[in-house]
């Protein structure tokens, strides 16, 4: 009963003001060494998110990534729902990235029952610097919402990047609302899992699918809108589902860049999670 | 269309030789006014209902829903008929109108507006001058279909 009326409260209570960006090591960020550099960097950075939501084994999770070339080749990788589980040394995301040879950093977020630490987490072929946490605003009585942002080292160019993982059921004006303090104003790339469903929530419960039905405003596109307004343009269409559940397919997930060329994008629909991974191409040197 | 009309004509007149307590019960209070949650009229409506016959009503329900920022207006008409027993179907518009706040600055929120149907099949229970609806259907419109659970506590005074 309590679980639900805190559920109830996340959808219409009060916004907080987060924190300030803090440095890693204040903010308990697990870092990785150095990557191996497998090859010269090139003008083209490929960048993956995927909230790995059920794909709790490392093995299984590198299988699934390379059942997609596409996300199996990208150079950064944003993950949510990562995790680090009791009695292990490292956590899954430094598992995932010590497999495929990149660097990580990996932010705890959220304690789940069975002692679980759930996190978001960059991956990279390159190196990482400049690490930082904000903790965003959290809507009622919400779960706490993290922003991971690094500078990947492409050569001699620094590209900003942003990981985020917004509150599930809250109504569109709040979730810009925690967004924003995490929407950078210069050169950056912002992405992750939005959880932008389709409807509003009445009381942070039940989805208003009827008036959803009638006025058909999609809060992917919406989203969108106040992107394009801080000059970030998206990977993803708003009708495009990256949410597997039928028959809700939505649009949770996307990859924003700022003053950075989009080259090519893509959704790649593979198991394991209920997202599909996406990915964006983007041309640094440009 | 003139068939349609006869067809909903004749078996509305027929009601009223239908000898039931209840059906008698409606038709002697013509006016019923309620409150729903979930149902035609979005989040929490509330209604006014006409008895044309036995058998057949016309309603329309509204609401209004402020949460978080966003604000919510829906406004339907309907057209209600009993279908034996506690059953009974609704047809009808809804209206809506959806408009998002911005809580920053440089950003000018959005709005919204649509129209579209519904279509729903309820149960009701009587008892007196107090009414109880449950109610589960479909609405439709530029967004698609979806679906909607209502349940309504009115009373015809």
């Amino acid at each position: 009963m309590r679980r639900w009326l805190l559920v109830a409260a996340a959808g219409c209570g009060s916004v907080d003001d987060g924190t300030p960006w803090q440095d890693a090591a204040s903010a308990g960020v697990e870092l990785g060494p150095l990557p191996t550099l497998r090859a010269a960097p090139g003008c083209t950075l490929r960048i993956a998110s995927w909230n790995v939501h059920g794909l709790s084994d490392p093995d299984d999770l590198v299988a699934h990534l390379a059942a997609s070339q596409q996300i199996a080749n990208a150079d950064v990788l944003f993950l949510q729902e990562t995790a680090q589980y009791p009695g292990e040394d490292q956590t899954r995301s430094a598992q995932l990235a010590t497999t495929l040879a990149m660097t990580w950093a990996h932010v705890p977020v959220h304690l789940l029952r069975g002692g679980v630490m759930q996190g978001n987490a960059i991956l990279s072929r390159f190196a990482l610097d400049d690490v930082e946490v904000k903790r965003l605003p959290t809507v009622g009585h919400g779960q706490a919402r993290f922003a991971l942002a690094a500078d990947v080292m492409v050569g001699e160019r620094r590209v900003r990047v942003v990981d985020v993982h917004l509150e599930v059921r809250i109504q569109m004006t709040d979730r810009i609302r925690q967004l924003d303090p995490a929407v950078l104003e210069e050169r950056a790339v912002i992405g992750g899992d939005f959880n932008t469903a389709p409807w509003q929530w009445v009381e942070g419960i039940v989805p208003l699918t009827s008036t959803e039905a009638v006025v058909g405003q999609n809060q992917a596109a919406v989203l969108d809108d106040y992107m394009a307004s801080r000059e970030f343009a998206g990977a993803i269409a708003p009708d495009v589902d990256t949410f597997t559940l039928a028959p809700f397919g939505m649009r949770l997930d996307n990859l924003y860049a700022r003053d950075i060329p989009i080259a090519a994008t893509g959704i790649e629909r593979i198991g394991g999670s209920d997202h599909y991974p996406i990915w964006f191409d983007i041309d640094v040197c440009n | 269309m003139r068939a349609l009309v006869v067809a909903i004509a004749l078996w509305s007149t027929s009601a009223r030789a239908d000898e039931r307590e209840g059906v008698r019960a409606e038709v002697t209070r013509h006016h019923l006014l309620y409150v729903e949650a979930l149902g035609k009229a979005g989040p929490y409506g509330i209604g006014y209902e006409y008895a044309i016959t036995a058998r057949l009503g016309l309603g329309t329900a509204a609401s209004y829903l402020r949460a978080g920022g966003d604000e919510t207006w829906t406004a339907s008409p309907y057209v209600h008929a009993w279908l034996g027993g506690p059953m009974f179907c609704e047809l009808g518009a809804i209206f809506a109108h959806s408009h998002i706040a911005s809580p920053v600055m440089g950003w000018g929120g959005a709005s919204d507006s649509g129209g579209g149907g519904f279509a729903t099949l309820g149960w009701q229970y009587v008892r007196g001058v107090f009414v109880v609806r449950a109610s589960g259907g479909v609405a439709f419109g530029e967004g698609g279909l979806g679906p909607m659970l209502g349940i309504a506590v009115g009373a015809r005074p």
